[in-house]
């Protein structure tokens, strides 16, 4: 336990005090390593992952509802070639067989 | 030069005051982290940002105490974040280990020998370290501060900021811990 007792001080490399200024110059400039640190951080790339799902999840459940009205849409423009009617008369025939419809 | 001089002059960003404060005190916050994280690389590391970050925080001192102990401070706190940070490192290299993707080792030295230390007591001061490396954080700074720089409790406890009953009763329980890791030790080799 006392084999401490009387022990100097370790002595430190006497290029201390450059090292200290080229890391202190390095550190002025380098806002793109700091940039990289942060996008490297495990926290930023968890966060990502958890964007990019809930950004499929959400494209994923608006995309099922707009799909039906497309097929609706595309369904009336097949009846309309089908039976070669103008964008006009398209919009007539189908308002007065919407009409008729009981 | 006079202590309030010199953190005036490094305040206003003299470079020869922080060239002064780094040569006057570089082998103290050396010695310091060296105790702490027992490496020379390592303790080189901690001795360089301990120096920035007073460095880049001198406006933050208040000269509420002398400023070798604004000093320690600043060293013991990097040299602690220093041994988290080799602990984090120490485990993700484990679990890399699991699933075989380890390719960088994260390795211990057992036998740390502090320079300072007289040559009859090498081997007993290297078995004290590695006891030394199983303190709970607080007593290690404790027991370092008062043993390698050979402070006073009252020094250490300004170091940090606690009372001085709380250092002895810290010290206390480091030299029961201690001695109990020691006899464990011993112990195992007489079997």
């Amino acid at each position: 336990m006392n084999s401490l007792d009387g022990a100097e001080r370790a002595k430190s490399n006497p290029f201390l005090y450059t090292r200290i200024q080229a890391r202190l110059q390095n550190s002025d400039n380098s806002h793109w390593t700091a940039a990289a640190r942060i996008l490297s951080r495990p926290v930023f790339a968890i966060a990502t992952v958890l964007l990019v799902i809930l950004m499929n999840a959400a494209v994923f459940l608006q995309g099922n509802e707009p799909a039906q009205t497309n097929t609706k849409q595309e369904e009336e423009q097949v009846f309309a070639k089908e039976y070669s009617l103008s964008p006009s008369l398209e919009d007539g025939v189908l308002a007065v067989n919407n009409d008729e419809q009981p | 030069m006079l202590e309030q001089e010199l953190v005036d002059r490094l305040k206003n960003g003299d470079e020869s005051a922080f060239k002064y404060v780094v040569e006057t005190w570089q082998d103290m916050v050396y010695n310091t982290a060296l105790g702490i994280v027992q490496n020379n690389e390592d303790a080189e590391d901690v001795a360089q940002e301990a120096f920035i970050q007073a460095h880049e925080s001198i406006d933050q001192f208040k000269g509420d105490s002398k400023f070798s102990t604004w000093l320690y401070r600043i060293t013991v706190s990097k040299a602690l974040d220093h041994l988290r940070k080799k602990k984090r490192k120490k485990r993700f290299a484990f679990l890399q280990s699991l699933f075989g993707t380890n390719e960088e080792e994260v390795r211990h030295t057992p036998d740390f020998n502090h320079p300072g230390v007289s040559l009859e007591n090498k081997e007993r001061a290297a078995i004290l370290f590695e006891a030394i490396e199983k303190l709970p954080e607080n007593q290690r700074v404790a027991f370092t501060l008062h043993k390698l720089e050979g402070l006073s409790y009252q020094e250490v406890a300004e170091i940090m900021e606690t009372s001085l009953s709380s250092i002895e009763s810290l010290m206390h329980r480091a030299k029961n811990n201690l001695k109990k890791n020691l006899s464990e030790y011993y112990q195992k080799i007489e079997k």
